[in-house]
């Protein structure tokens, strides 16, 4: 457990040497820009356009901050052969690749829930009265982003390219969120292999849309049952992709 | 010359000790795939060899024999075709077989941006070093490797030797039974690579077990109780240091000897 912990908080202050707060940085230009930009060109739906806007930018800094950290994140230990000096530890393989996932991750969440730190301030000043369905939104915005770092750690450590875990996990966000299209062209397929083969890409991509409650802000009432088994569902799609990234990595020789 | 082989004498080496290190039949090929056409290459072949407890064994050979590939299968970084191995008794496919395992890479690569002393308490957390002892243990070593007051150092100041040093005090960290060396001379300067063989002696003098990898006969002369030649893949020789200077074999010609017969073997 300790030499778990280790690796996570070793992992979280890479990720800032790393400058992901950069990020954060360029999140507060931009929403700071948009807000003038907003209030000049709109000035009934501020609020209304920051509210969506920015939690659509901190969701797409967050993907491109989880894609390009979760890729690099054993390729580069692999790169410059830092990672002899711990696999030669008497540490399982698996715990180094939850260390490194969730070191990771803390530190995509730490960056995440400044920005919308910045965003809610920014809120605060435009009169606006704060919804617990922002809150919720948010934090599905976080789990969205677990899915995705445990899909593209998972391409990592099955391709050989970097380009090509980038390309994949970004395919396999567009597709998680068209899960209603591709269900129906399911029921358009008449051919049984084409529909088999539809239906198994449905069950391996993740459902974005089941977590996307981003568009579903306005909706009064949400279903907590609802919310309990979208949460349920992004924790059991993550593990699932980290059990397949420790069965890959056990087998990858260094 | 005679005053290495005289070091040499320290331990006496008895065949009644205990098995550290085991390895049958080891063989590690190779596989390479690209366009669907696989191409394999032979990294060692049916290796076997049994390390006892106390004993400094060294391994040389020329650039590319197997040496890498060797220590790295020992240490589970990479995975035998065929063969096994075991440290202690324990499959090195498994992590407690680590657990009495120090290693030295050829060229220790740490995180640049963290000093001395944050490397060494992360290796230590790693080998399940408890938290109370580790501040203690990490000062011995830092004191050992003559490292102390460069701890709090960031690694991207060392120079190439201090790396080195630091390499040594992790591998020594945990005070590991078995300590495995690739190339540890490699890139040190005279005085270095002399601080290298006596603290190499001295580990071997408390009762550490040494397997270790060199270019530098002379240097594997000096420490070693055994000596393993190892050419494209193969373990050709094992020689006693001790029996070959009884009997007056020059290790540096048996060596030529051996690599240059191979080579014609190859050409014919």
């Amino acid at each position: 457990m300790n030499a778990v912990l280790s690796i996570i908080r070793y992992t979280f202050l890479q990720q800032l040497r790393n400058r992901l707060y950069l990020v954060v940085i360029l999140f507060g230009f931009l929403i700071l820009a948009s807000s003038l930009l907003f209030g000049a060109l709109a000035p009934d739906q501020e609020v209304r356009v920051i509210l969506d806007l920015g939690l659509a930018i901190i969701e797409l800094f967050g993907l491109v901050a989880a894609v390009f950290g979760a890729v690099t994140l054993v390729l580069e230990e692999i790169e410059s052969r830092t990672i002899y000096l711990i696999l030669t530890r008497p540490l399982p393989r698996g715990y180094y690749i939850v260390g490194r996932f969730l070191g990771l991750l803390c530190a995509i969440a730490a960056s995440m829930i400044v920005m919308g730190a910045l965003h809610f301030i920014l809120l605060q000043t435009k009169t606006w009265n704060p919804e617990m369905s922002y809150f919720i939104s948010f934090g599905f915005i976080l789990l969205k982003i677990m899915v995705m770092t445990a899909v593209a750690l998972f391409f990592s450590l099955t391709s050989t390219s970097s380009i090509a875990s980038i390309v994949f996990t970004f395919f396999f966000w567009i597709l998680g969120h068209f899960g209603s299209e591709i269900k129906f062209l399911l029921q358009k397929a008449h051919n049984p292999m084409s529909a088999y083969a539809i239906k198994a890409f449905l069950f391996v991509t993740p459902n974005l849309e089941f977590l996307n409650y981003r568009d579903l802000f306005h909706i009064p009432g949400l279903d907590s049952r609802q919310l309990l088994m979208a949460a349920g569902y992004s924790v059991v799609y993550t593990s699932a992709c980290l059990a397949l990234s420790v069965a890959v990595f056990s087998r990858k020789e260094v | 010359m005679q005053n290495s082989f005289r070091k040499c004498k320290i331990i006496r080496m008895a065949n009644d000790k205990p098995v550290v290190l085991e390895l049958d039949n080891l063989t590690k090929i190779y596989r390479k795939s690209h366009l669907g056409r696989t191409q394999t290459s032979r990294g060692v072949e049916n290796i076997s060899l049994k390390i006892r407890e106390g004993e400094v064994f060294g391994l040389i050979g020329p650039n590319g024999a197997g040496k890498t590939t060797l220590i790295k299968s020992i240490l589970g970084l990479l995975f035998p075709t065929s063969g096994d191995v075991k440290i202690f008794g324990i499959p090195a496919s498994q992590s407690d077989a680590r657990k009495r395992v120090g290693f030295l890479p050829e060229v220790p690569y740490f995180y640049r941006y963290l000093s001395a002393k944050e490397v060494l308490e992360f290796y230590g957390n790693l080998s399940g070093m408890s938290r109370a002892t580790l501040p203690a243990r990490i000062e011995e070593v830092l004191k050992m490797v003559r490292m102390s007051e460069h701890a709090a150092r960031p690694m991207r100041e060392f120079s190439k030797g201090m790396l080195q040093r630091v390499g040594l005090a992790q591998a020594m960290l945990h005070n590991p039974d078995i300590l495995i060396f690739d190339e540890p001379a490699g890139g040190l300067d005279p005085i270095g690579i002399r601080e290298m063989r006596e603290l190499m002696i001295a580990l071997n003098k408390s009762g550490k077990t040494i397997f270790f990898s060199s270019h530098s006969i002379s240097e594997i002369e000096k420490v070693s109780h055994r000596v393993g030649i190892i050419v494209r893949g193969n373990i050709k020789q094992i020689i006693s240091v001790e029996e070959a200077h009884k009997t007056g074999i020059n290790l540096e010609e048996l060596f030529i000897k051996i690599v240059t017969d191979e080579m014609k073997g190859e050409v014919k």
